[in-house]
């Protein structure tokens, strides 16, 4: 199961009891004395004598919006009672469950759009390794006899420029820090086109000027 | 003309405005010099549209930020009803109530003390909270700041409605954005090699040029199409 989804429900029952007349801390020793840190870590503290503000430090700033909210909650049971605050908290970890099974599926969903900007970054790859390798040559098509342009080799790399700063802004837009990934899809899939369509590129056009 | 997120950060439209001309002089100069002469008769006309381009983004700023704080606020009305309703219930004060709730989103945490402040100088709380919730980007949690008197399990509907909405409204964004982005970052490689290959470019500072108005491109697209940020 999910680990932010492990700690809501860890925390809803710590509310659950102290609703029911528990006290806080009791309630929090005795819930999150057998989770993963870091509750096992805040059931410690509480055992050792640290005020609640203290102890739920470690799951107030564990990275998940959704339980520091229900940490910050437990916090402020002192303040007013434990009672009401269990069971208001009830309701606030149960909208909270829900966001954070929504927040899965998001995450899900994700997952599949990276996918699908690799793809198109191997495409792009692809066929602007295409263009530039064929383009100067289909460019000099006119029958004329012009001699090769120079410097295609110059376009091959300019090419792969373009194709690497493309891949970088839709991998940083989509998956941001993994934005390289989408730069290797991008730039391998070029370097082999190029290398498979080097060959064609290199036929030397044969002048059809006077061909009858 | 009134624009709400210019009033929520007190900006007069003019200087933003005179900023967003600003920049876009300065960028679509800067853009300019990068790209020299690589696209020829038609670098006016793309200049001016990179320059208008840049000016929407820097003059749309203040509402994305405002969507940013109306995401964060939504979430943090949940927490705030909840502890409202439990001060309410044990003090049986609306005033100790306000003082006693600490929201952890900055821009509530000020209205919070604001209205603290005027309670102590002797403001009715509800003059105190109407005065102070004005500048909440989210309804849900100005709702919920008013309502701290008879704060109860709506409230908590209310956020997440709210959440709800805004998520939806971000993936419906996304789904706009996202293939529109794709298309430029698609397109724009090749036609530009496609520009270099009719055009004859092969010198390497003009393949260098037209790279900058890539990047400058692609760069502009992103900003544009930036989503706005999901509640979850």
């Amino acid at each position: 199961m999910n680990t932010e989804l492990v700690r809501i429900l860890t925390l809803k029952r710590v509310l659950e009891s102290a609703g029911e007349g528990m006290g806080v801390a009791q309630s929090v020793a005795r819930e999150l004395r057998r989770a993963e840190t870091p509750g096992s870590e805040a059931a410690r503290l509480v055992l050792l004598g640290y005020p609640l503000a203290v102890a739920l430090r470690p799951l107030i700033e564990c990275g998940c919006e959704e339980v520091s909210m229900l940490a910050s909650l437990i916090v402020t049971a002192p303040r007013s009672s434990s009672i009401v605050i269990g069971r208001s908290g009830g309701i606030l970890a149960s909208t909270l469950e829900r966001w954070v099974k929504a927040k899965e599926s998001g995450k899900l969903q994700q997952k599949v759009l990276r996918f699908r900007s690799l793809v198109t970054c191997g495409v792009l790859g692809a066929v602007t390794a295409m263009v530039a390798s064929l383009g100067p040559l289909v460019g000099t098509l006119d029958f004329t006899g012009a001699s090769q342009p120079t410097g295609s080799t110059m376009l091959l790399y300019s090419a792969a420029g373009f194709a690497g700063i493309s891949s970088c802004m839709l991998g940083l837009y989509m998956s941001g820090r993994s934005f390289y990934l989408n730069v290797v899809v991008a730039l391998g899939v070029f370097t082999l086109v190029s290398t498979l369509a080097s060959p064609l590129a290199n036929v030397s056009t044969a002048s059809l000027w006077g061909v009858k | 003309m009134r624009f709400a997120s210019f009033e929520a950060f007190s900006i007069s439209i003019w200087r933003i405005v005179a900023l967003g001309l600003a920049s876009s002089a300065l960028v679509g100069t800067a853009v300019g010099l990068a790209m020299g002469d690589a696209l020829g008769q038609a670098k006016t006309a793309i200049l001016l549209v990179v320059a208008a381009l840049l000016f929407y983004v820097v003059v749309s700023s203040p509402r994305r930020f405002l969507d940013q704080q109306r995401v964060a606020q939504a979430r943090e009305s949940l927490l705030l009803s909840a502890s409202a309703q439990a001060c309410l219930t044990v003090t049986g004060s609306r005033s100790k109530t306000l003082m006693l709730i600490r929201p952890k989103d900055q821009a509530l945490g000020a209205a919070v003390k604001e209205a603290s402040r005027r309670i102590l100088l002797g403001t009715s709380v509800g003059t105190a909270v109407a005065a102070c919730s004005r500048g909440i980007a989210s309804y849900s949690a100005a709702a919920a700041l008013q309502n701290v008197a008879t704060t109860d399990a709506k409230e908590f509907a209310a956020g997440d409605e709210e959440s709800r909405g805004l998520a939806a409204a971000s993936e419906l964004s996304m789904e706009t954005k996202l293939p529109l982005f794709m298309t430029v970052c698609f397109f724009t490689p090749m036609m530009l090699v496609l520009y270099a290959v009719f055009s004859h470019t092969y010198q390497p500072e003009r393949l260098v040029e037209l790279g900058a108005f890539e990047f400058a491109i692609i760069d502009l697209g992103y900003y544009l199409s930036a989503a706005e940020r999901s509640p979850w």
